[in-house]
């Protein structure tokens, strides 16, 4: 689904270089749930931007779904990310002024379909979300772990391949918290979708099935000793031993 | 049309979110487009005569005065140094009338006399003393009862009649019917015929070249000029108006514009001879040609839509400034929606649409704020000749000006935002 090779990013201030990522190469198989852990700074959100196509690099090569993101300009960026990638943001990132149901429209619009179709997606993922008799309400009249859900059938409405995660519960209560996780399992084993989420919490990140750290820009795979698991299948027959 | 429709949603909410700033891009905008709204109107009054008179009419003029054109260059009289090369003398109109080959002529000058309706008291009255084909010559349109007619003027006595002018006619009578009514000039009473419609907010074709406070509104047939006495408010070479009325119409100065109908080019070719023999500094020029000398406006009024055009510039940069303000407010938002798949080229549309809206919303606002704007200007000048009017050239004119600067206005903010990696939106959230 996703395969990075020696990407490296580096942030110019003037003349202060600051090295964000170094070489970090990374493959995660189809329907696989990573969890990304690091301190503050240590290159997680970069990574996900790169990850996300919201972000270039500077060195390496990145293949998301076999396709080499390098070659392709901003209309067809975009495209891959409207089409396969689904973003969940820390703070929902929901768009004040419209409603629940517009929130959710928004990857559809750009995709263009049909209103129908646009129409029968946005309320199913609704449904699925239990958002439904809040869909005419605005961001500001839900509570957080609403906002959430509402961010996560947003994301998951174009039926992404890819869904990044930044820190999805870094707002919420925990109860709030475990409904959120409990969703990405349930869409992770139900839709195979592949989940890649960025964490400070060690028990949240314990939830998924390979769990990474970056420090200093670099990548550790703490499974690295018996080379790291390609496949959602290897990944748990990895953790199970 | 649908990408279109949801375009102009997200604008108008980011529109309202913010009401108080956009009341005051709009504010801006309308401020200045009022301005270039009155400008323009003004120009428009000394400007693009174009089809008042038949194709196949023809004024006689002389020489011109290289000197008074010169003089009254760059001045609100401008087209006053070309007027002084229309009068036409008296004589040389009886001898070329006689030719019997005009199928229509007129002549046409202004004396400024003592009258007004009977009911008042009598006060300064510009008139314009004219023969009977004038209202065909010019296409003169009537909005109230219709012209004196060549048997009114060739009756024994001519029978009084006159025709007013829209202005002059709201100006005494509010604008109403005023058919049948009497008027005294000099002491004479005459019944109005008819309330010429005046073209919205321009000069008649006739009144170039005359000074404002002498532009006549009040039609006189011409055969009252021997009763009336008048003196010609412009003779070239100038004469002493001592010499009164019967001494300035037998002599040799030109007093009178001299129009004529000439429909064949055989009738054309025979009055220009006939009129080299009678006065060989006189040629025959077409209302077209003469037309087209008035379709740009004097300089003072050119340059004035070129300052309200600054205005409008500086208003331009104001709004150019604010649209990215407000885009920069709005960082997050379009940060949002790049990560959940809108390419550049939808970002910047929807911030042009959003320039171009304010713009227009703003130029219309102007438009609207225009109307008092020019009332208030005419009152200013007390002997305009005619009322400032908003037409639809001027209201095109201006919402053209207000499309570019709205795409003026837009396009640096559009760059702008729509420029900027999302990556550096989402990171202010």
């Amino acid at each position: 689904m996703l395969k990075m090779s020696k990407i490296g990013k580096v942030y110019r201030t003037g003349l202060v270089e600051t090295a964000a990522i170094e070489d970090l190469s990374l493959e995660v198989a189809r329907g696989d749930f990573v969890s990304l852990m690091g301190p503050s700074g240590s290159g997680k959100t970069t990574f996900l931007n790169i990850a996300g196509l919201l972000d270039t690099f500077d060195r390496g090569r990145y293949l998301l779904d076999g396709v080499d993101v390098a070659g392709l300009n901003d209309d067809q960026q975009s495209r891959l990310r409207n089409e396969r990638i689904g973003f969940i943001f820390q703070s929902f990132n929901l768009i004040p002024d419209l409603d629940v149901y517009d929130n959710v429209e928004v990857p559809l619009r750009y995709r263009r379909l049909p209103a129908a179709e646009r129409r029968d997606r946005v309320e199913e993922v609704l449904v699925q979300m239990g958002l439904t008799a809040r869909m005419r309400h605005l961001p500001a009249q839900l509570s957080g772990g609403q906002q959430q859900r509402v961010a996560i059938a947003r994301a998951l409405v174009g039926r992404p391949q890819l869904l990044l995660a930044d820190e999805p519960t870094g707002n919420l209560d925990t109860i709030a918290s475990r409904q959120v996780l409990d969703l990405l399992d349930k869409i992770n084993a139900e839709r195979q979708t592949t989940i890649v989420m960025v964490t400070h919490d060690p028990a949240l990140a314990a939830r998924a099935r390979r769990k990474l750290h970056v420090l200093d820009g670099r990548l550790i795979d703490p499974n690295a000793s018996g080379g790291p698991p390609a496949t959602p299948n290897a990944a748990r027959e990895h953790a199970a031993s | 049309m649908t990408d279109v429709l949801y375009t102009l949603r997200l604008v108008g909410k980011s529109l309202r979110r913010d009401r108080w700033f956009t009341a005051v891009m709009l504010l801006s905008q309308a401020l200045s487009v009022s301005i270039f709204v009155t400008a323009l109107a003004t120009a428009q009054r000394y400007s693009n005569v174009t089809g008042q008179a038949r194709s196949d009419v023809y004024r006689i003029e002389g020489d011109r005065s290289l000197a008074l054109t010169n003089f009254f260059r760059g001045t609100q009289f401008e087209g006053f140094g070309e007027f002084t090369a229309n009068f036409v003398s008296l004589p040389t109109v009886r001898a070329m009338d006689a030719t019997g080959l005009p199928t229509a002529s007129t002549v046409g000058f202004v004396s400024v006399m003592t009258g007004g309706p009977v009911e008042r008291p009598p006060g300064r009255l510009p008139v314009r003393f004219v023969g009977a084909g004038h209202f065909e010559l010019f296409n003169v349109d009537f909005r109230y009862g219709g012209p004196f007619t060549g048997a009114d003027e060739r009756a024994a006595p001519p029978v009084p009649v006159v025709v007013l002018s829209d202005a002059l006619n709201r100006q005494l009578y509010g604008g109403a019917d005023s058919v049948g009514r009497t008027i005294r000039i000099a002491g004479h009473d005459f019944r109005i015929a008819g309330v010429m419609r005046q073209r919205s907010g321009k000069l008649h074709l006739w009144d170039f070249g005359v000074s404002p406070e002498n532009t006549a509104n009040l039609m006189v047939p011409f055969a009252f000029a021997d009763e009336l006495r008048p003196l010609p408010a412009y003779t070239w070479p100038p004469t002493l108006p001592e010499l009164g009325w019967r001494a300035i119409a037998a002599a040799p100065t030109g007093m009178t514009e001299y129009w004529v109908r000439l429909p064949s080019p055989d009738a054309r070719a025979r009055f220009a001879t006939a009129l080299s023999a009678v006065d060989p500094r006189m040629r025959l020029v077409s209302a077209d040609m003469i037309a087209a000398r008035f379709s740009k406006a004097p300089a003072p009024y050119r340059v004035f839509v070129i300052l309200t055009l600054v205005v409008l510039e500086v208003s331009v940069i104001n709004l150019m400034r604010m649209l990215l303000a407000k885009a920069t407010s709005r960082a997050a938002e379009i940060g949002i929606h790049r990560a959940l798949g809108a390419p550049r080229n939808a970002i910047f549309f929807r911030q042009m649409i959003e320039g171009v809206l304010v713009s227009m919303v703003g130029s219309v606002l102007g438009l609207a704020l225009a109307f008092p704007t020019i009332t208030m200007f005419d009152r200013l000048i007390p002997d305009s000749p005619v009322p400032l009017a908003i037409t639809p050239t001027v209201a095109a004119s201006t919402l053209l000006v207000c499309l570019l600067a709205g795409l003026v206005s837009g396009i640096y903010p559009a760059w702008r935002v729509a420029s900027v990696a999302p990556t550096r939106y989402l990171g202010k959230i």
